[in-house]
């Protein structure tokens, strides 16, 4: 019965850890909407930006692919179905959310441009939402 | 995809923490399966025919649904 705590045991690590990102999902979206300090200027150069940001996605793309990878092999198989649909659910909100957000005929003549860290709380809450949602459809939580 | 893997638990009389345990997954995953909400990979799928010594067919049944 040993499998069985561990399977519980990392069912229940994943709850708390969703529970935690859309806790800080909603108070990174509200707090950062008080913060007035200006953004630090971009680098002179725009290839070197463009480039070391190019760089940057290819790298961490392939660690966290790889990483991912080892994941799916050690997680229990529901669980890791579930945050992978809820990855997808927020994805798609945060592609339409700050769509709707930043465009002047939308939502961004109210709310003007959101920050990187709104965007990431935006996708932190959104996965946080859609993790419990297939948690409440699959198990009734 | 319907099963019968309630049936099957409750003919032994396993809970589905017990069920779960004999097949090294959470307890959550068997209750998502029960009622059809989550559909086992084919690798479980076997585990779970060798652990009932019955065909995979058998124990699940395949619906467009």
């Amino acid at each position: 019965m040993s499998g069985t705590i561990n399977r519980d045991r990392q069912a229940q690590v994943a709850d708390i850890s969703f529970g935690l990102m859309g806790l800080i999902g909603v108070i990174g979206l509200v707090a950062d909407s008080f913060d007035t300090t200006p953004s630090p200027a971009y680098a002179p150069d725009p290839w070197l930006t463009g480039i070391a940001a190019a760089a940057l996605m290819i790298v961490i793309a392939l660690v966290v692919t790889r990483l991912s990878s080892l994941d799916r092999k050690r997680s229990e198989e529901y669980t890791f179905q579930i945050m992978a649909n809820a990855a997808v659910v927020s994805i798609m909100t945060s592609l339409i959310v700050s769509f709707a957000w930043s465009n002047d005929l939308l939502l961004g003549r109210w709310l003007g441009e959101p920050s990187l860290n709104q965007v990431q709380a935006l996708m932190l809450g959104s996965w946080s939402i859609g993790y419990f949602t297939y948690r409440a459809r699959g198990t009734g939580l | 995809m319907k099963n019968r893997l309630r049936v099957l638990r409750a003919e032994r009389e396993w809970s589905q923490a017990e069920l779960a345990g004999r097949l090294d997954v959470s307890r959550q995953a068997i209750n998502a399966i029960e009622t059809g909400k989550h559909d086992p990979s084919l690798p479980l799928a076997f585990r779970i025919s060798r652990l009932f010594d019955m065909p995979i067919e058998d124990i699940f049944e395949f619906s467009e649904d």
